[in-house]
């Protein structure tokens, strides 16, 4: 009896203690960063691009004396460089609809006056095969860079839809884009977009075609009139669109073609044609 | 005349035995004895307790207590004796006792230990007490116990009882959280202690992320674990050694069948023996199938065990033992379909132990294992997403002699093992990217020695090897000194220890499931650990032991790995550091109250390749951990608590959306935002103390052959909301009131550990003839 007590005892002091669940229990404080994210989707069949920039730490803070550069690698009696092409501030407020269309489009930044991220234009023709270098830089912040070479233009030949016993199956080929890495093409609305209709499905293929099932609910989704969205990019750009785990503890973050900070820098030509319908749905 | 004398000390020895009232097996102090025997060490003098003193004539049986004495009353004659312990060889002898009641010394002399003993014989079940004895007798290194079933038992565990979670509740081990059941020991990583199944390493020791291990408790019939410090037999890890031996019953000529039922699944073993050559065998299984709702985890597993041991002849035995297992599970972290993680690893580990036993002087073994393992992890739910493929076959020779004289002992042996270790990444994305593999060959040889000096026992050895694929050679001089007198030991062990197989762990990610191992490249160097400790050790007869031990330990080239862009081995760093802490352990081991707790304070910090020092996840700097077990009848309570402050963890300090390719989009460039990341800082901070307290109650209904226990086990019985770490940083209005005002409005999101469950199972046995 005296040893149930005394088990009983020691088991209520340990219950009690293992109860009170916060002595002693400070909260962690936020880290500290000064990275610098960067993000740069380059389209060398324009001339206009927009490049963003957001604080890694999430202090509110903001970047202060922001300046993105563009290099272009050059040979200098044998020796590599760079060679400054064009150097450029972040927009400020109140942006016109062409600007803020870019920034919002080409690097999802929305919202910047309250988000902490800056957004600029570099007003640069790029030339395909060569490489291209973005920088950078913030007050008080490492400089953060990545390199890229620009992919080719291309064309969209064949994009058509066909059914067979029943199941939609897509045709589509393109021009080959010199020095793409790889193709990434999916079905959309030739209208408008349509987030919301359903998952986006797309191919990711290294080939100039794609011949092959699709679901028939993204046909649906796609509408009455489907079009196929063909984009012929560089190797760093695929890799960070097509890696990454994240949402929890267990991450594993995309890979990033950054030195001194986080993001990606890499071109990317879209190109989309309407669907020719070859038959009658079931 | 002898045969009246005879009858005359029989009539003597049944008077003393009715009127002492003795318990035989229980050691009786010797206070007005007409008899007293002392049992001492031939060789150094000490006296020895726990000696089993018996009078085959009388059926009477006494244990020596902490001076080497046992007492009876009666009449002086000529009395056969018998005594018995581990580590001793049996003295058969007749006694003399004098007339005037002085003591009479009988001298045992020391013999090889080895386990279980090579004849045939009903088993004795290894009690916690015996196998501590066993084990304190055999090793002179610091930090070696042994772990019975009875005590996997005790420790009300998730849902099975589990050799791993036992272990952890040791002083000197480590752990980090509650889904993990690895062991973190004397301030080394969980990759740095070999797992071994009859001397094959098993390279995917866990089930279920690692919240508990693939050994079927009901299998195995004990485990030796040597922390820190282990004979020079043993290489190739350097913090640990979880040794487990495979249980082989068939007493009695029956067929058993032990097994369990809970909310986990189903496991079974069967047992019997066969009519040749002394023949057992064991076959057991578990299958298990687990959705935990509330963190969609479809998860299962399955492992099977297979053993026999014959004796073809009185000196020789030969030992088989397999145990095959396979986990798979997906998780799936939110409807986007690339948020999942799938996993499976599959062990398939089988061993063959040759042993012969020309007598106490000369035992030899030769040992021969295959280890194979197989793992694979998938990031997103369509064939092409990134895989990341771990497969090791390993083949292994060991052979050894050990030899034992009076003062005098030794053990040497020669190991070779070897086999491809591929780890490859599918594509750019997975957790590993490229390719890792290459083989190795690994070749040893090794000598202990041992020494006794009065009450001082010295134990020097030295493994040296190479590996054959990089040109490696390494040496690794081990000593262990104790000193003995009567219920107190101090001992000391000095070693040196490399490994150059590890698992690839990301610094900052720690993604659960399978561990991929690699083998180290030609440049990278060997981690070596170099450590001292100092232990002291003291009992009270059988039912409590306690002990303190100091250690300090060093630590190079341990590999780090924190990839921010390309994922391959050409990011691997290789850090330094050291870990030192003092830990203590009371036990009692029999009783109807018995348990034990252990205390431990650990320090380890590391060092990167910019000489930036931080602390690694299992620096633990407290933990208390207690384990109480109440048995009346057949009700059986215990009770686990565990206490212990914050592991470190790299504080997030932003957050960034990925990006994915979106042809929905119409705008020029088809890209739409996809998961959140979070920046993880260079800057470290404490997760907050930790504590959690289990329980759990049987009953064991038995009938004949049959015996029926149902049992209850609760985990976290207060629901206490521990923390795991960190997911991200919150922001909110004013009226939170775990915002900190000073961090302008955010503050980091928790991850709790596990919560309050309740297990129900059943657990039987029964026989079969």
């Amino acid at each position: 009896m005296l040893r149930m007590k005394k088990a009983l005892t020691i088991g209520v002091g340990v219950q009690a203690f293992v109860g009170c669940g916060d002595i002693v229990h400070p909260n962690p404080q936020v880290g500290l960063d000064d990275r610098i994210i960067l993000t740069a989707m380059l389209d060398p069949t324009a001339r206009r691009h927009a490049v963003a920039a957001s604080p890694a730490e999430d202090q509110g803070l903001g970047l202060a004396g922001v300046v993105f550069t563009m290099y272009l690698r050059t040979a200098d009696s044998g020796q590599p460089g760079w060679t400054r092409l064009v150097s450029a501030r972040p927009l400020g407020g109140g942006l016109n609809d062409e600007d803020e269309r870019l920034c919002a489009t080409a690097v999802n930044v929305y919202h910047l006056e309250t988000s902490g991220s800056v957004c600029a234009i570099l007003d640069a023709a790029l030339v395909p095969g060569e490489t291209y270098k973005v920088e950078v830089s913030a007050e008080g912040r490492p400089t953060a860079s990545g390199s890229t070479h620009a992919v080719g233009d291309f064309q969209v030949q064949l994009a058509m839809l066909s059914w067979n016993d029943g199941s939609p199956v897509l045709a589509s080929s393109w021009t080959p884009s010199s020095y793409a890495h790889r193709y990434l093409a999916g079905l959309r609305r030739w209208e408008t977009t349509c987030i919301n209709c359903s998952e986006a499905w797309f191919v990711d293929v290294d080939s100039t075609n794609y011949t092959g099932p699709v679901p028939q609910e993204k046909v649906d989704s796609a509408g009455p009139s489907p079009a196929v969205t063909v984009a012929a990019m560089d190797r760093h750009l695929h890799a960070f669109l097509t890696s990454g785990h994240g949402w929890d503890l267990f991450a594993v973050s995309p890979v990033m073609n950054i030195d001194n900070g986080l993001g990606v820098v890499g071109t990317v030509i879209t190109r989309t044609v309407p669907i020719i319908l070859q038959g009658d749905p079931p | 005349m002898n045969a009246i004398l005879t009858a005359g000390v029989a009539v003597c020895m049944v008077v003393v035995g009715s009127c002492t009232g003795a318990v035989p097996g229980v050691a009786q102090e010797p206070t007005s004895a007409a008899w007293t025997l002392r049992v001492v060490d031939r060789t150094s003098g000490t006296p020895l307790a726990g000696v089993l003193v018996a009078f085959p004539e009388y059926a009477v049986r006494r244990m020596t207590n902490d001076e080497g004495l046992v007492a009876g009353e009666g009449a002086t004659a000529l009395i056969p004796v018998v005594a018995t312990r581990i580590g001793y060889s049996r003295l058969d002898t007749l006694v003399a006792l004098p007339d005037d009641g002085r003591p009479v010394e009988l001298r045992m002399v020391r013999e090889a230990v080895f386990l279980p003993p090579l004849t045939v014989q009903a088993s004795r079940e290894m009690t916690s007490r015996r196998l501590h004895r066993l084990m304190f007798e055999r090793e002179v290194v610091v930090g070696a116990i042994g772990v019975t079933n009875e005590e996997v038992k005790a420790v009300p565990a998730m849902a099975e009882p589990d050799i791993f979670r036992s272990v952890q509740s040791s002083a000197g081990v480590t752990s980090v959280n509650d889904y993990s059941g690895e062991l973190y020991v004397r301030g080394g990583d969980s990759d740095q202690v070999s797992v071994l199944l009859d001397g094959s390493p098993v390279f995917g020791p866990y089930h279920l992320f690692g919240m508990f291990g693939t050994f079927n408790a009901d299998a195995i019939e004990y485990a030796e674990f040597y922390k820190g410090s282990f004979p020079a037999r043993y290489g190739g890890s350097l913090s640990g050694v979880l040794s487990a031996r495979p249980r082989t019953g068939g007493d009695g000529g029956s067929i058993c069948v032990k097994g369990g039922l809970s909310l986990l699944g189903l496991r079974l073993v069967a047992d019997g023996a066969l009519p040749w050559g002394g023949m057992r065998w064991i076959a057991g299984g578990r299958t298990a199938s687990v959705d935990v709702a509330r963190i969609k985890l479809p998860y299962s597993f399955q492992d099977f065990n297979l053993g026999w041991q014959a004796y073809p002849s009185e000196n020789h035995r030969i030992r088989f033992a397999l145990l095959a297992s396979q986990d798979q599970y997906a998780w799936r972290f939110n409807d986007e379909p690339s948020s999942t993680l799938n996993a499976d690893w599959a062990n398939v580990v089988s061993s063959m132990t040759w042993s012969w036993v020309r007598g106490p002087d000369l035992i030899g073994n030769v040992n021969a294992y295959h280890s194979h393992y197989d793992a694979t992890q998938k990031l997103g739910a369509s064939d092409r997403a990134p895989t990341t493929t771990n497969r090791i076959s390993v083949v292994g020779v060991r052979a050894g002699a050990t030899l034992r004289g009076e003062r005098l002992g030794g053990r040497v042996g020669l190991s070779i093992e070897g086999g491809p270790v591929n780890l490859r990444g599918s594509r750019v994305g997975a957790f590993f990217e490229g390719d890792a593999s290459r083989s190795y060959l690994h070749g040893s040889a090794f000598a202990e020695a041992e020494l006794w000096l009065g009450n001082v026992r010295f134990a020097p050895g030295f493994r040296v090897g190479v590996e054959a694929a990089s040109s490696r050679v390494f040496a690794e001089p081990r000593l262990s000194v104790r000193y003995r007198h009567r219920a107190f030991a101090a001992s000391a062990s000095l070693d040196q220890t490399h490994q150059f197989l590890s698992v690839l762990r990301d610094a900052v990610h720690h993604a659960p499931g399978a561990p991929m191992w690699f083998v180290r490249e030609s440049q990278h160097p060997m981690t070596t650990a170099r450590g001292g400790s100092l232990s002291i050790d003291t009992w009270r007869g059988e039912e409590w032991t306690g002990s303190i031990v100091g250690w300090a330990r060093w630590f190079h080239n341990v590999p780090h790995w924190r990839p921010l862009a390309a994922r391959d081995l050409a990011v691997l760093g290789f850090d330094y550091g050291s870990a030192r802490g003092v830990d203590v352990t009371l036990q009692r081991h029999s009783g109807a109250l018995r348990g034990w707790i252990a205390y431990q304070w650990a320090r380890t910090g590391l060092r990167d390749s910019r000489g930036v020092e931080y602390n690694p996840h299992w620096d633990r700097r407290h933990e208390l951990d207690g384990t109480v077990v109440l048995a009346m009848g057949g009700l059986t309570a215990s009770i686990r608590g565990t206490i212990g402050t914050g592991t470190p963890f790299w504080m997030p300090a932003g957050r960034y959306f990925g990006k994915f390719f979106d042809p929905r989009n119409a705008n020029s460039t088809p890209v739409n935002n996809s998961d959140i990341y979070t920046v993880w800082s260079n800057t470290q901070g404490r997760i907050p103390p930790y504590a959690r307290f289990d329980a759990s109650i049987r009953y064991a209904l038995e009938a004949r052959s049959w015996s029926i226990i149902p049992y209850l086990s609760v985990v976290n019985v207060a629901n206490r909301p521990n923390v795991i770490g960190y997911t991200g940083i919150g922001f909110g209005g004013l009226s939170d009131a775990r915002r900190d005002p000073a961090t302008s409005g955010r503050w980091l999101i928790p991850t709790e550990q596990m919560p309050r469950i309740p297990f129900l199972g059943i657990d039987f046995r029964f026989g079969l003839r």
